[in-house]
């Protein structure tokens, strides 16, 4: 229970941060995406059915803050998770010393596929411009901006998740012994 | 087993997939409103206090960083203020020019709107840069439509989803935006329309009109959702459309649409 509250709360205040925090110091349209990279940390290091139901709860949280249809940003949560996570399990082995830069590898990629869906969304629900013309907006110099701040993110959270996902599983631990 | 591992996890990822793509183009309205509305509810404090920290901790760094230009700049300004104390005596006298213009030209009077003072909240993260989020909805008075401007009435966009206490303004940069407009000197006609965050491009300007680089453009009031005489910006380039049917010109907004703290919503047309 404390423990779907934590990560409840994470994801609440980094969707809050990533509306109403963020973009007043990252003007030049990339500010970084907190959440998606929190839950592409989570998915590289867990099961994809574990992390799911909190990928669904991501991007419902982001589609309802910012009046956008809701299902947007759970498609490409759910996307991205599912990719990052069949990546992880091919390429992550387990004790490889190197697991971090590969990580990094898969937040570029995750960056990316997120980037094109929301491009495509952007083409689909865009009035005045075609559905490709949208996509080079989406791929410009700004998405490069934007992998860099969220590979910045991402070595910023990674131990602290790492860190919390050892507590938890400490906590589990506990109650299967007490149990 | 790995590969039943896999088959139930694509499962599961086709399923949410399917869900969420006739939900985003189905699209039925109000039926997460009351989760929206909660939400809503919930984050508004956060929102408001986040967006505030950000604003202090960004001027505390910009103040920081701008000390070492500070002797340089009042020397500059001890200047400019000089030159500008003789030019308010005649900006006076414009002043006075630019009301009788004003009424011959029928533009709305700014002073006689309804404006509700909203402080801004949130904006879009995604890069696309159409929309803000404001700390005021329908509790407010405030309704799906209404123009949006800064204090001295410059049109940012129109408000187009409304909570009890937040609503979302479409900007005039996003992609789904088009106003009427036309040029202040030479009164040609157009719409302007966003470019994904990145500027303005007032189109639709008939071959025989005619658009001036530097030329005011404002709105026209066409359509009567937004009040005509609301500044919008100024031409920097004129081409043809791609299809060379019209004019096409690259507008630059009169205000950074990131940096707004403050706007105001016309509650009355």
């Amino acid at each position: 229970m404390m423990q779907n509250i934590v990560i409840g709360l994470i994801l609440f205040l980094s969707t809050i941060m990533q509306i109403s925090f963020l973009p007043v110091f990252f003007t030049d349209r990339s500010v970084p995406d907190v959440t998606l990279v929190i839950i592409m940390i989570w998915i590289a290091r867990a099961d994809f059915n574990s992390v799911l139901k909190w990928t669904i709860i991501g991007g419902l949280m982001a589609d309802i803050a910012s009046f956008q249809p809701v299902g947007l940003n759970v498609f490409a949560f759910v996307t991205v998770a599912f990719i990052i996570n069949s990546l992880s399990k091919r390429f992550l082995v387990p004790q490889f010393a190197g697991k971090f830069f590969i990580l990094i590898i898969l937040v570029v990629v995750g960056t990316a596929v997120n980037q094109a869906i929301i491009g495509f969304a952007a083409g689909i629900g865009g009035q005045t411009a075609g559905l490709f013309r949208s996509i080079p907006f989406f791929f410009g110099q700004g998405f490069f901006l934007k992998l860099l701040y969220n590979l910045g993110i991402f070595a910023i959270l990674y131990w602290p998740l790492k860190k919390l996902d050892k507590i938890f599983a400490y906590q589990n631990n506990r109650v299967i012994i007490k149990r | 087993m790995p590969k039943k591992f896999l088959s139930a996890k694509l499962i599961k990822f086709t399923i949410v997939s399917a869900i969420c793509f006739l939900l985003f183009f189905w699209n039925p309205k109000g039926i997460f409103d009351p989760v929206r509305i909660v939400f809503l509810e919930i984050a508004y404090p956060f929102q408001k206090s986040f967006y505030m920290l950000g604003r202090s901790v960004d001027e505390t760094f910009s103040f920081l960083g701008s000390i070492g230009e500070m002797k340089g700049d009042n020397e500059r300004l001890i200047r400019e203020n000089d030159s500008l104390v003789s030019e308010v005596a005649s900006l006076q006298e414009a002043k006075r020019e630019n009301d009788v213009l004003r009424e011959q030209l029928d533009l709305a009077p700014r002073d006689k709107f309804d404006l509700e003072p909203c402080f801004v909240i949130g904006q879009d993260p995604q890069g696309s840069g159409s929309w803000l989020m404001v700390g005021k909805g329908s509790s407010d008075g405030i309704r799906t439509d209404m123009p949006v401007i800064v204090s001295n009435g410059i049109l940012v966009g129109k408000v187009d989803e409304v909570g009890p206490d937040s609503s979302r303004v479409r900007l005039l940069t996003g992609s789904e935006s088009a106003v009427n407009v036309s040029d202040l000197e030479t009164s040609a006609r157009g719409l302007i329309k966003g470019t994904y965050g990145l500027g303005l491009v007032m189109d639709m300007v008939a071959q025989a009109d005619a658009l001036n680089e530097g030329d005011t453009v404002i709105t026209s009031g066409l359509g009567g959702e937004i009040p005509k005489g609301l500044l919008v910006g100024r031409i920097q380039e004129i081409k043809a459309s791609p299809d060379k049917l019209f004019q096409q010109a690259i507008v630059i907004p009169r205000v950074r649409y990131q940096k707004l703290d403050l706007v105001f919503v016309i509650k009355n047309l």
